[in-house]
């Protein structure tokens, strides 16, 4: 992992990765729609938009284990910074609320969702019919 | 028409066709069939309010997480008497997927085709009914 404080712009080639706890039921890979849209909504707790990490500095057994809970199940999954940007979501580093390699999706924020519900629930929507990259895990936390 | 009406009649209106399913053998194996289906929706309706609706219910430490909040009780409440009315009065299919939407709230999804359709039960209780095409909202109404 490259070392720096993780203040570095983030680059359009980077991966970010979206951690869900697998009780949550976020994610089935027998579903005809594999990744629910709700693991991309907002919540109080998202002031400064959604939480991800950069594959830059962390894989994805790593992003896993941030916030989690022991003995949890979690999956991470795989965006591209650069088609996250073609739809127009802005991706941040904010290292600042999460330590190196946390980024933020910073228009996808609560206060965003209660304007305007629906254009959030498109962007979710398009995110996980289109954009998923791959979806990594379950990891066990520790 | 009461607001939960309203919205229920546009997911009776894209789930189930005005007109009946033809090339049926007779009217005795459509009644079975009806029955049979009537059952199989029964008891998935009654699986997801006692082994999932209850249960988070029951033991809240199911859903714990740092960075997402677990439905209230109002939530669930109120999912379990949407469900219930669902399956009684509406006759519905249950939904695909039932999750927490991560807010304190309860989310039920279905879908067919372009189209999907949600009841979003908010922390405290409320509802509101949510229709997309293709992946767009083409609708969303307060129901409760």
């Amino acid at each position: 992992m490259p070392a720096g404080d993780g203040h570095d712009p983030i680059s359009d080639e980077e991966i970010v990765y979206r951690r869900v706890p697998e009780h949550y039921d976020y994610y089935d890979p027998n579903s005809e729609h594999p990744v629910a849209w709700i693991a991309f909504r907002p919540n109080q707790k998202d002031t400064g938009g959604l939480s991800v990490w950069r594959g830059k500095y962390l894989s994805a057994p790593e992003a896993a284990a941030k916030r989690a809970h022991s003995g949890k199940r979690y999956y991470v999954i795989a965006l591209s910074v650069g088609r996250l940007r073609e739809i127009g979501i802005s991706v941040e580093p904010t290292s600042e609320d999460g330590g190196v390699g946390h980024a933020s999706l910073t228009n996808m924020n609560y206060h965003s969702y209660q304007e305007s519900k629906n254009a959030i629930r498109n962007w979710a929507e398009k995110i996980t019919a289109e954009l998923v990259e791959q979806v990594h895990g379950p990891f066990v936390a520790t | 028409m009461s607001t939960i009406e309203a919205g229920r009649s546009t997911y009776l209106h894209n789930f189930y066709p005005t007109e009946p399913a033809t090339g049926a053998a007779s009217d005795d194996s459509l009644v079975t069939a009806g029955q049979n289906e009537g059952e199989v929706v029964r008891k998935a309706w009654n699986t997801l309010i006692d082994s999932k609706l209850i249960e988070w219910g029951r033991d809240p430490s199911l859903l714990e997480d740092d960075e997402l909040i677990p439905p209230s009780r109002a939530a669930i409440q109120r999912a379990v008497d949407l469900a219930i009315r669902l399956r009684d009065e509406e006759k519905l299919p249950a939904p695909k997927r039932v999750v927490p939407d991560g807010d304190g709230g309860v989310v039920f999804e279905r879908w067919e085709g372009e189209i999907s359709e949600s009841f979003e039960i908010s922390e405290s209780g409320g509802i509101e009914y949510v229709l997309c095409r293709n992946g767009s909202v083409a609708e969303r109404r307060i129901v409760l």
